[in-house]
């Protein structure tokens, strides 16, 4: 029990303790006087001689005898006094400020439990804290049929807890959370189908699909490093994207440390975190940038808000508004001034680390070796309190609730301690590699628990948390977006970041082309429509799996495939991408057309792109624009048609590659992975908004995932999203022309299940209809 | 789905019956002794904000100051303003030329002279909406919620098929965009009480109704096939994200079919009436207010609209614009005040006419320490020479006036006073934003402590619940 007991202070101090339960609600009701009696009855004032902050002193009493009665609530003075009805003489606290219920019921059990209360603690010592040092506890006994380990710690707790390991839910749910948890799309039904079974294998595979994964994680890390496309501070410089940095971190998986390393010693890509956000004007003392490095780094890597401690003492830890202030001036440039509450206290701080017995740092040197010594003091081993922050992070992602909630406050108890420091100190161990931990924990067997239903929302962080399972999960605005884009159409058409890797799309060779004009050698070139031909054979012997084209034209244009319109646009400043598998299936040759037309006098160009990938094939086939193709100035009946005679079309006109404006253009991509423009590519709109993605000015830990009405307006008739779903409907349709295979198709793609017997009737409504029933559908819209 | 419980027709006969306050529940920030003050007796169940964005000169409007005609050569440091004083129906009480419907009506409402924002330093006009709008100035370490998020947090919805908390008039799409999202959320409330935002007043009703070219059966069938889906899908309730989502999509077909989305839909009123209040988009919204006051709308704020300067945010040909402005918003505003009365709404209507600093000729921020010129702001002469010259160019944080209307509002009454000499900056009574704030969470009936806990901190509607109800801008006996 001691050694239990010495990772929930950070000061170490023998005394006996009976129970980890007693210690929790002795923190809570302790909690409880340090918000609303020690004010009066502490350090600065002992009102009616009685102080309530130390041991000792709260249970000598005060002027009128002794408060506390070990076991006896109805004697307590303490208790009666709290509880006197409202405008009675003697209440307390006094005037207005009378508890709420649940904080009475809160000290009525503490005393009730004995008032259990550490010996040893010093006034300043009110509030747990969690231990830094990191631990590898033992597995629990006879767990030895568990191979992950888990499983392990979690089989010893449902045996504490007398609980039986329920069924792991099926491949279909399985593939369902573990794609949406690792890369954040829905699995398609050929992945269910073709699944063998070996669930560790899938998760790896998942996992192997790096900018599908980096694309899905940097939502989460968007939120913790307060990072988006569009934003306050960008109009006057005075913010900064690490949009690069953290989609390049993800995509290779770059040790954890080394991230936080490079958040604090920031490189130019980086030092968009640690420089925060100024805003033109004068801000608050506790809202300056230097200040606001010290709340994020600590919110984000230690769980530990530091927030109120940056403009007075705090009364929800037990940090100092020093402390605040000399982790801040580890970022400034000269000694900081300390403000309380806005107001200069005439001191200047020095720059300091939190936990000294990690380590100091010496203020003398000059900032970049401060920033250097707090890097290394927050990613040192012994540190654990970096590695526990952030599995616990993972696990409240994959789970719905961390073993620690909230998770901004690491010293609060898990739910189970060992396996927080088991998975912690696995995760340093295997050189901080998130990918490592999250292939654990969605190999796990309790990751396959079914979900468990919650029905108050409140209840979820409370420390009387059982774990029995994850608990059902809402999708989040981007995963929701991405779905909708997978199963029906896509929302979103222009991306708002596009990470410099994927600059080698395959689409990088494909020229800017126009129709030759006599003595024009740039871009500009007359109003008018042109008309592009060119014939591709295929290899006979293979069979197409996937193909899909990317292209853009200033100004318009429709491409066809062998007569057939296959993709346009309208809109020269956006690349159109689709997917084009079943146009080219089954044939031997193909002619595409393309038809542009520059609607004025101006720049003129066409670039377009497509990829056909054959089975057993690792490599695609690329067809892009070139000198090859032919051009005409007329389109005379039938030129878009496979039969059409070209022969009499000279080359088009190859431009630049100098002096193109449209280098710029950021979404003209081909990959075979980029099937449709992914949500947390994309700046914050109404849409996703509305759907919980935070405004990330502050760092943003806990989106609020319930369904509002406000939502629900704009699944009925948002534009977008009706829009959407019309479109979808029609492609569906064209797809499918019988009602019964297009409503099993759109099940298997929604669903990842056919439809039930009874479910067959809906085969008859129309297709739009269907697909906004089907993704507003719990079934689509939870994780379960 | 691995989940078990009762049968979709049970939840839905719950569902229909819940109101959408009881929305308010699950939301993850745990109350916390919210409002242990004395709730004060409300005099008023709704909120009209009238934004007058990009800067409001009160010398030019409510306050005006010695008349200076145009002259080229006039010295520009003997410009106070560029509009005569024009008689009101309240004696002795001046406002400026262009006003004058408004000053038809003053005997109506209450007009403060002496409203004096922070000065945040170098000046930012999204930086001081944000402030107004939350009372906190930007940035925040956690995001704090728009006025109309605290009321519709605190007093739910009037109607429980209209949105409580409604925007009007402003776009997102231009300007300081970002800026202006930062502000109009609901902020760690939580997105139930975030803004229902209209940009066209004239399109309303295409929020509130079946998607356009939807036909009135195929949306009812739409709706048919979901619930029969969910009745087949043999998904269960007993999860609040479940519950949330069924019940709000079930609230929004009710929004959408019911007679109060016709609030939304301009069209339903007379021509003569629409006329009385087309002279803008900010005209058209303040008819679109009077439409969802009476449907039960609970915080309406209509805006001029901010975008970087347009409106009232004047950098040259300043007197011109305002001729303009004043246009836009006098017949609009006063048909307004009497409309609500007429029809005996008034009373529990509260009307603020805001903005979030004022203007003044010469001075840049604050009255008695302005700040340089910034480097963003063109240097002005000192000497009139040419038209566009002419007008409040610089941002002034030194005074404002607010007008406000009904919902306990005292009749016929002007609260401070200004300095008659430049700086004219207040000098009698001040009242701050969080003053201000205050006074409309007392007529609202919400305790000055009403507050929330979050991230371990108490956070009230105002910074550590600082400021209070002036309770002689409100009828006696409501204070």
């Amino acid at each position: 029990m001691f050694r239990l007991f010495s990772f929930f202070l950070f000061t170490s101090i023998a005394f006996a303790t009976p129970d980890a339960q007693e210690l929790v609600l002795s923190a809570e009701a302790r909690g409880v006087l340090a918000h609303h009696c020690t004010k009066c009855h502490g350090q600065q004032k002992q009102k009616g001689e009685l102080r309530l902050d130390t041991k000792e002193l709260a249970f000598k009493g005060g002027e009128n005898g002794v408060v506390l009665v070990p076991g006896n609530p109805a004697e307590s003075e303490l208790l009666k006094r709290i509880t006197l009805p409202k405008g009675h003489e003697d209440l307390m606290p006094p005037k207005d400020n009378a508890l709420e219920p649940q904080e009475i019921e809160t000290l009525r059990k503490w005393i009730a439990a004995g008032t259990p209360w550490p010996d040893g603690e010093t006034a300043g010592l009110v509030f747990q804290r969690a231990a830094i040092a990191p631990r590898k506890p033992e597995f629990p006994a006879g767990t030895e049929e568990f191979v992950n380990p888990i499983d392990k710690f979690v089989a010893g707790y449902f045996r504490k807890k007398a609980y039986a390991w329920p069924q792991p839910v099926d491949d279909r749910t399985f593939l369902r959370r573990a794609s949406l948890d690792s890369i954040g799309l829905m699995p398609a039904w050929d992945d269910l189908n073709t699944f063998k079974g070996d669930r560790a294998a899938v998760v790896d595979s998942f996992l192997a699909r790096k900018a599908d994964y980096a694309t899905h994680w940097m939502s989460f890390w968007n939120d913790a490093l307060r990072n988006d496309y569009s934003g306050t501070g960008y109009i006057d410089g005075g913010r900064q994207q690490i949009s690069n940095w953290l989609y390049a971190s993800l995509h290779d998986d770059k040790p954890y440390d080394q991230m936080v390393r490079e958040l604090i010693v920031p490189n130019a890509e980086s030092e968009g975190f640690i420089r925060g956000i100024k805003w033109r004007g004068n801000v608050s003392a506790g809202q300056r940038v230097e200040l606001q490095a010290a709340q994020n780094l600590t919110q984000v890597f230690l769980g530990l808000n530091l927030k109120c401690a940056s403009c007075h003492d705090s009364f929800i830890n037990d940090y100092k508004l020093t402390d605040a202030h000399a982790l801040a001036a580890v970022f400034a440039d000269a000694p900081l001034d300390v403000y309380r509450c806005d107001k200069a206290t005439g001191e200047k701080t020095a720059a300091g680390f939190l936990w000294p017995e990690l380590g100091l740092i010496d203020a003398a040197k000059p900032r970049g070796e401060r920033q250097q010594q707090l890097a290394a003091l927050m990613v040192k081993r012994e540190n654990g309190r970096l590695a526990r922050t952030l599995v616990n992070r993972l696990w409240a992602v994959c789970f719905g609730r961390g073993m620690v909630e909230p998770v901004d406050v690491m010293d609060n108890l898990p739910w189970n301690q060992d396996l927080l420091d088991w998975l912690a100190w696995d995760f340093a161990e295997n050189g901080f590699s998130i990918r490592h931990t999250l292939k654990l924990i969605l190999t796990s067997r309790a990751y396959q628990i079914p979900a468990v239903a919650v029905n108050d929302a409140d209840s979820l962080p409370k420390s009387s948390f059982v774990f029995n399972g994850p608990v059902v999960r809402r999708l989040s605005a981007e995963q929701f977006a991405d779905a909708v884009g997978h199963v029906a159409a896509p929302l979103y058409f222009k991306r708002d970041f596009t990470p410099l890797k994927d600059n080698t799309g395959l689409a990088k060779g494909a020229s800017w082309i126009w129709h030759a004009e006599p003595g024009i050698s740039g871009i500009q070139f007359p109003e008018g429509k042109r008309y592009f031909r060119q014939t591709v054979v295929l290899p006979g012997n293979l069979d197409v799996r996937l193909a899909r084209v990317v292209g853009s034209a200033d100004n318009t244009f429709t491409f066809y495939i062998d007569g057939v319109e296959a993709l346009s646009s309208i809109n020269w400043e956006v690349a159109e991408s689709s997917d084009v598998t079943e146009q080219i299936e089954e044939k031997k040759s193909l002619t595409l057309a393309v038809m542009a037309d520059n609607v004025a006098p101006g720049a003129a160009g066409l670039r377009l792109a497509l990829a056909i990938w054959f089975k057993g094939q690792k490599a695609p086939m690329i067809v892009e624009t070139s000198p090859g193709w032919r051009s005409s100035a007329e389109g005379s009946a039938g030129w878009e048609k496979p039969g059409f005679d070209d022969s009499a079309w000279p080359s088009a006109q190859v431009l630049g590659p100098e002096g193109l404006p449209w280098i710029g253009m950021r979404n003209y991509l081909l990959n075979e992975e980029a099937g449709i423009v992914r949500a947390s590519m994309v700046s914050n709109d109404a849409f996703q908004n509305i759907l919980g993605r935070p405004i990330r000015d502050q760092v943003n830990m806990s989106r609020a995932t319930q369904a509002t009405l406000l939502q629900a307006l704009t699944f009925a008739n948002g534009r977008a999203f009706t829009n959407a779903l019309d479109r979808a409907g029609r492609k569906w349709t064209d797809r499918f022309p019988d009602p019964g295979q297009r409503l099993e198709a759109i099940y298997h793609a929604a669903l990842l299940r056919a439809p039930r017997e009874d479910e067959r009737e809906f085969a008859s409504a129309a297709p739009a209809d269907l697909l906004w029933s089907i993704v507003l559908l719990p079934e689509f819209q939870l994780i379960y | 789905m691995n989940m078990h419980a009762q049968t979709r027709r049970e939840f839905l006969t719950r569902v229909s019956a819940a109101s959408l306050a009881a929305l308010a529940t699950g939301t993850p920030q745990r109350v916390f002794g919210a409002g242990l003050a004395k709730k004060p007796q409300a005099t008023a169940d709704t909120v009209i904000l009238l934004w007058m964005a990009g800067g409001l000169a009160h010398t030019e409007t409510f306050d005006p100051k010695r008349y200076t005609p145009f002259a080229p050569g006039v010295e520009a440091a003997s410009v106070l303003s560029t509009f005569e004083a024009r008689p009101t129906v309240l004696d002795g009480v001046e406002i400026s030329a262009g006003l004058e419907e408004i000053g038809k009506v003053l005997d109506r409402g209450t007009l403060i002279r002496s409203h004096v924002v922070a000065d945040l330093g170098k000046i930012l006009h999204t930086r001081h909406q944000f402030h107004w709008h939350t009372c906190y100035e930007p940035p925040q370490s956690v995001a704090a919620p728009h006025l109309g998020a605290w009321i519709a947090k605190e007093l739910g919805p009037r109607n429980a098929v209209v949105p409580p908390f409604i925007v009007i008039g402003q776009r997102f799409d231009r300007g300081e965009a970002d800026e202006l999202k930062a502000f109009h959320t609901a902020g760690f409330l939580g997105g139930e009480f975030g803004p229902f935002l209209v940009e066209n007043p004239l399109q309303a009703l295409d929020a509130v109704r079946p998607p356009a070219g939807m036909t009135p059966q195929r949306f009812e069938a739409r709706q048919a096939l979901y619930r029969e889906m969910l009745k087949k899908n043999g998904t269960t309730a007993s999860d609040y994200q479940q519950d949330s989502l069924l019940r709000s999509m079930e609230q929004a077909y009710a929004l959408l079919r019911s007679p109060e989305s016709k609030a939304f839909d301009l069209k339903l009123e007379s021509k003569e009436t629409y006329d009385a209040y087309n002279t803008s988009r900010f005209g058209q919204g303040c008819l679109l207010a009077r439409r969802l006051t009476e449907a039960g709308a609970r915080f309406i704020e209509v805006t001029s609209e901010y975008i970087p300067f347009e409106y009232w945010d004047t950098h040259k040909d300043g007197h011109d614009r305002l001729v303009a402005m004043k246009q836009q918003i006098d017949r609009p505003i006063a048909q307004l005040v009497r409309d609500l009365d007429e029809r005996g709404l008034l009373d529990r209507t509260m009307i603020i006419l805001a903005s979030e600093f004022s203007r003044d000729a010469m001075l840049e921020g604050a009255a008695d320490n302005p700040t340089e010129q910034g480097i963003d702001l063109k240097r002005l002469p000192d000497v009139m020479k040419e038209r566009q010259h002419y007008g409040m160019h610089r941002h002034f944080t030194g005074a404002g006036s607010v007008l406000m209307f009904g919902g306990g509002a005292r009749r016929g009454y002007v609260h401070g006073k200004t300095a008659d000499e430049r700086p004219c900056k207040a000098i009698e009574k001040p009242v701050s934003i969080a003053d201000l704030h205050q006074t409309i969470h007392h007529a609202l009936g919400i305790a000055p402590d009403a507050h929330y806990e979050i991230e371990g901190r108490p956070f009230y509607t105002t910074p550590d619940g600082k400021g209070a109800a002036v309770t002689e801008l409100l009828i006696k006996g409501s204070a």
